[in-house]
């Protein structure tokens, strides 16, 4: 038989309870008003990898003065998972504005009404065909799909890349392609080829043990490492693994018709907007000359699609710039991109 | 897949458990230290950590996923062997080995003494020792264990390892309906419901008055120190050597560039807000549901479904949650920390009960009792301290680390603005390991460690006055 324990205890510990309650209460009261102009911040959706996206939005931030509260996707769901949570968010949106690291996610949020149209200075630079006539979005920033080849494994020809291609893809990566801008390359090459072709060459590259991975940085590590001897991945992760050194070379992924992939980063004003003269202000701010060329000049060597003074511009973007303008147009992809899409779920989601 | 991968570890656990408790039962002092040290670590060690740190090595065996797949389930099983070991060595058996040895000489059976059994003998050996209730822990520890790997996400994420909670995390971020996300978390909730209401019942029998445990001979002594540090090694030691050695090379970058200190306040104040809630819930519901009266019964079905809530995990239940504050009358709570907070107090009440019942188990309530009569001295207080806060403030110790490293519920209930520091860091890990990333890492594993050695000051506080 062990003794009871006392009340006393059980009281003194409930009062210390309470006690501890109220002082994290307090912490939470603190951390609001130190951070009180967040809870009116502008709130930004962001699909752009967040270590490139933060110094945008910070610099913006330290210009303006006004503060920003930013959601990040994750790299596995790229994009996909902020379109989803929008349009969960439809009826009682909370964004204000969207940054989008690719097309096909702005286009799905236009096509639902979910997007306000705006012109702005920013808009005003875009070329028109990277920007939606009833200006409910512009593109800026663009990215191309490219071959990562390992150059200790594989010479970067395309010779070299269709005999890799020929045979097992054991040593071929690819991001899964429900996600981001491989998803894009997949649309594109619907609307190129059709539902059918597209299906039996997805098919028959699974069945020739090509490797699906999660993300496009994923396939940069692989090939960067050599354990794959190439891969699809986009520009701004080629230049990561060229930048640490490793053996990678590039080529632009070729279509049927010569043209090339290059995927612009997109930015929208959702309606209903609780801050939208901020919103209004960040969107100018992102298609401006000033911040594509930081995007150009950061690590993601993002090129620029607005008229820029082009002696600013990197080396490598310059190099970039005769592959962007062979970019096949994507305006006109949105039923391409619902029917891609659709399948793709069944294909992944099921 | 995840099934058979988490009832083998379980299995594993259970077994390499038993020369573990041996070892915890050493008679020398310091060495039990350093083995509870050894044994507790890996299982401390956050899952982003490690996954992290072998996500590289998980990528450079992409053309033998089998390997991969096996060095992830040695992974989980050093990480979660200590859970079973402790539930082994907190149960005490309800029999002594002196019993079992009186039993054998009663039905004086040479060759029982002589542990030389025929197979008859031998099975109503086993038969007696199941009788005697001898199974019911290692089943506890085997459902516990069961418990843990089958809901592990974030290494099986980073590793690429194929399992089920990493395919429903990512379907639902694609656009699953929260419907057909349910209807495909029957079936492993169904598995995880057996495993608890297995464990619960088990563990919630009464029990005869603890038997000492036996420590173990030479040759088990060996096997599990070896055991032990090949665990040690690989689950802390190694990750947290790479961490650290990108932290020396990072650490430049990260104080020009310190972007993750709004996110390791917000995860703090989560964590101690959830591990509060859980507790009071714990403190107060289980005084409530004390007795025989009308209270009681209420105070019971509330722990009750609260429980329940909890162990749907973080995932389904932070989805339940997101599409409650959708709705209109509660769309004000959407933006607030009260869905995160309310989420992750439900998902630690499970382990938060688990603990008190430790506790109770291990407490020594005579002693405290004679404590409680010494009345204010500061002896009584130190006293009160070591035989009963100091259990109480290690178990919010391991609430509070466990709600910090919440990866799930975060990802999805974060207000706007109050962002996780490990949802950032699992973003980025996914980017591959770069210096100021591990230094970032360095940072968050800190912060959390300072916080309790911090409140580790406030001790006298606590204990009765």
């Amino acid at each position: 038989m062990t003794p009871p324990q006392p009340r006393s205890l059980d009281r003194g510990f409930s009062l210390r309870l309470v006690a501890l309650a109220a002082f994290i209460a307090a912490l939470f009261g603190a951390y609001y008003l130190i951070w009180s102009p967040y809870r009116e911040s502008l709130v930004v959706y962001c699909s752009h990898d967040s270590i490139y996206a933060d110094q945008i939005l910070r610099e913006f931030e330290r210009q303006t003065g006004i503060p920003v509260s930013v959601r990040y996707d994750t790299e596995a769901t790229k994009s996909l998972g902020l379109v989803e949570l929008l349009l969960q968010e439809k009826a009682h949106p909370r964004c204000d504005v969207f940054w989008n690291n690719e097309l096909l996610g702005t286009l799905q949020l236009a096509d639902e009404g979910m997007l306000l149209p705006y012109r702005g200075s920013g808009y005003e630079r875009i070329p028109a065909a990277f920007k939606d006539p009833d200006a409910r979005w512009a593109g800026f920033a663009a990215r191309l799909r490219l071959w990562i080849i390992n150059t200790n494994r594989l010479a970067p020809t395309q010779d070299a890349i269709h005999h890799e291609l020929s045979g097992d893809l054991d040593r071929v990566a690819m991001a899964k392609p429900l996600y981001g801008t491989t998803r894009t390359q997949y649309t594109v090459l619907w609307q190129l080829w059709g539902r059918d072709k597209l299906i039996a060459w997805h098919q028959d590259r699974l069945a020739r043990h090509l490797r699906e991975v999660n993300g496009n940085s994923t396939v940069k590590d692989l090939v960067a490492a050599g354990v794959c001897d190439i891969g699809w991945t986009d520009t701004d992760d080629f230049f990561e693994a060229r930048d640490d050194g490793k053996p990678v070379q590039m080529l632009p992924v070729r279509l049927d018709n010569g043209g090339t992939i290059c995927i612009p980063n997109t930015v929208a004003i959702l309606r209903g907007a609780r801050h939208l003269g901020n919103a209004q202000k960040l969107v100018d701010f992102l298609l401006s000359e000033k911040c594509e060329l930081e995007l150009a000049s950061g690590k993601s060597r993002q090129i620029p699609l607005g008229p820029v003074e082009v002696d600013k511009l990197p080396a490598e973007v310059r190099q970039l710039q005769p592959w962007a303008a062979d970019g096949v147009p994507l305006g006109g992809i949105d039923s391409a991109s619902i029917a891609c899409l659709a399948w793709l779920k069944t294909e992944y989601l099921q | 897949m995840t099934l058979l991968r988490s009832l083998i570890i379980a299995s594993l656990a259970v077994a390499l458990a038993r020369p573990l408790c041996a070892l915890l039962a050493d008679r020398g002092a310091p060495a039990r230290r350093f083995a509870w040290i050894l044994l507790l670590a890996p299982y401390f060690t956050p899952v982003l950590l490690t996954g992290y740190a072998y996500a590289n090595f998980s990528l450079s065996l992409i053309h033998h996923p089998s390997i991969n797949t096996l060095f992830y389930a040695a992974l989980l099983c050093w990480k979660f062997t200590p859970v079973a070991a402790v539930i082994l060595y907190f149960s005490p058996a309800p029999i002594s080995a002196e019993a079992i040895h009186c039993r054998r000489l009663m039905q004086n059976d040479a060759a029982a003494a002589r542990s030389d059994l025929t197979l008859l003998a031998k099975l109503n050996h086993w038969r007696f020792l199941l009788r005697a209730g001898c199974a019911r822990d290692p089943i506890a520890a085997f459902a516990v264990v069961f418990l843990c790997t089958f809901g592990e996400m974030e290494m099986a994420s980073l590793m690429v390892v194929k399992s089920w909670t990493v395919a429903l995390f990512d379907a639902n971020a694609g656009g699953l309906a929260l419907s057909e996300s349910l209807r495909r978390m029957l079936g492993p909730l169904l598995c995880e419901a057996a495993a608890v209401a297995t464990a619960v019942f088990v563990l919630g029998r009464n029990r005869a008055h603890p038997a000492p445990r036996t420590p173990g001979g030479g040759r088990a002594h060996w096997f599990a120190w070896t055991y032990l540090a090949i665990a040690f090694v690989f689950v802390l030691l190694i990750p947290a050597a790479m961490v650290l050695w990108g932290t020396i090379r990072g650490f430049k970058l990260l104080l020009e560039n310190f972007v993750l200190g709004r996110e390791i306040i917000s995860s703090l104040l989560f964590a101690a807000g959830a591990t509060l809630l859980a507790g009071a819930m714990v403190f107060w519901l289980s005084r409530f549901a004390r007795g025989r009266g009308f209270g009681s019964v209420i105070g019971k079905a509330i722990l009750l479904v609260a429980v329940c809530l909890g162990l749907l995990g973080p995932l389904v239940l932070s989805l339940a949650v997101l599409a409650a504050v959708q709705m209109p009358g509660l769309l004000s709570l959407r933006d607030t920390p009260v869905p995160l907070v309310l989420t992750l107090g439900l998902v630690l009440l499970p382990l938060a009960l688990v603990l008190k019942r430790v506790l109770e188990l291990t407490g020594y309530q005579s002693g405290l009792h004679l404590a409680a009569l010494m009345q204010k001295s500061r002896a009584a207080r130190d006293l009160t301290w070591r035989l009963s806060t100091s259990g109480k403030f290690w178990a919010v110790v391991l609430l509070f680390i466990w709600a910090y490293w919440d990866l799930t519920a975060s990802a999805i209930l974060a207000p706007i603005g109050m962002t996780p520091v490990t949802v950032r860091l699992y973003n980025m890990m996914h980017y591959g390991q770069i210096a100021v990333l591990s230094a970032m890492t360095c940072a968050t594993f800190a912060a959390p460690i300072l916080i309790c050695v911090l409140a580790l000051g406030t001790r006298r506080w606590w204990a009765p006055r």
